[in-house]
């Protein structure tokens, strides 16, 4: 093909032959440095996809672990506040038979639901005046000291 | 006395009651917190890869702005120039 390519070459009069050389060269040159400008935008390309995908992942397993996250602090609200009546509770000398418990149950899982449908991080005394305000509004079968529960809480 | 004892046993019931459940949020918070950990190395990770990321950027824009002398004479846009110029230079002569 190259030796056929010459041939023609060497047919064609001067001073095209060396125009024709002359093109050839720069046609040459212009694809070499368009093939290499290529490869190096397709190194680019492909670390940009992979850090998209990685990107994208990440935020995806985030998405998972802060559920999580929420969903415990969700737990958490709710254990806190059945702290608030046992502890009143115990201050009340009242023992926890089946229906006080069942009866804390249902109100500090209001409580909790409350709780985290306005939640923002916030201070424990702060959350201790809401999860008792919340449970005294729920009328427990127990008085809720709220002084002693946040002390017992809240105290560092 | 069987009041006091039945009294303090139902103290110490309250007092189990509330260890369980004091215990139940510790466990819950440490999870929690092994779970924020994982999200803050993740974050502190891709910080990283982004960074990394814009400086790959940067080096893309820069030589993309700036060719070089060779690439530059070689440009299609400047061959496509030299050529309409040296075309017009014939029709105008």
């Amino acid at each position: 093909m190259i030796t056929w390519l010459l041939k023609q070459l060497d047919n064609i009069p001067q001073p095209y032959r060396t125009i024709v050389r002359w093109g050839a060269l720069v046609v040459a040159i212009v694809a070499i440095l368009a093939l290499f400008n290529q490869v190096r935008a397709c190194g680019y390309d492909k670390a940009r996809r992979d850090y998209e995908d990685q990107s994208k992942a990440w935020a995806t397993e985030r998405a998972i672990l802060l559920g999580r996250v929420a969903e415990r602090d969700k737990q958490i609200e709710q254990l806190q506040a059945k702290e608030a009546a046992i502890i009143a509770a115990d201050k009340a000398g009242k023992k926890l038979d089946d229906d006080i418990a069942n009866k804390i149950d249902a109100v500090t899982k209001a409580a909790a639901e409350e709780s985290i449908s306005t939640d923002a991080p916030t201070d424990c005394w702060i959350r201790g005046d809401r999860v008792c305000a919340k449970l005294r509004s729920l009328q427990p079968p127990i008085t809720i000291d709220c002084d002693a529960y946040k002390r017992k809480v809240c105290a560092p | 006395m069987t009041e006091q004892l039945k009294a303090k046993d139902d103290q110490l019931a309250a007092k189990d009651e509330l260890i369980k459940v004091k215990d139940e949020r510790i466990a819950l918070m440490t999870a929690n917190r092994v779970d924020l950990n994982t999200v803050n190395t993740g974050d502190a990770r891709m910080l990283s890869a982004c960074e990394s990321q814009l400086a790959k950027a940067d080096a893309e824009i820069h030589r993309l702005r700036y060719p070089g002398f060779l690439r530059s004479i070689f440009d299609t846009r400047t061959l496509t120039g030299a050529v309409v110029g040296f075309g017009l230079g014939r029709v105008t002569k």
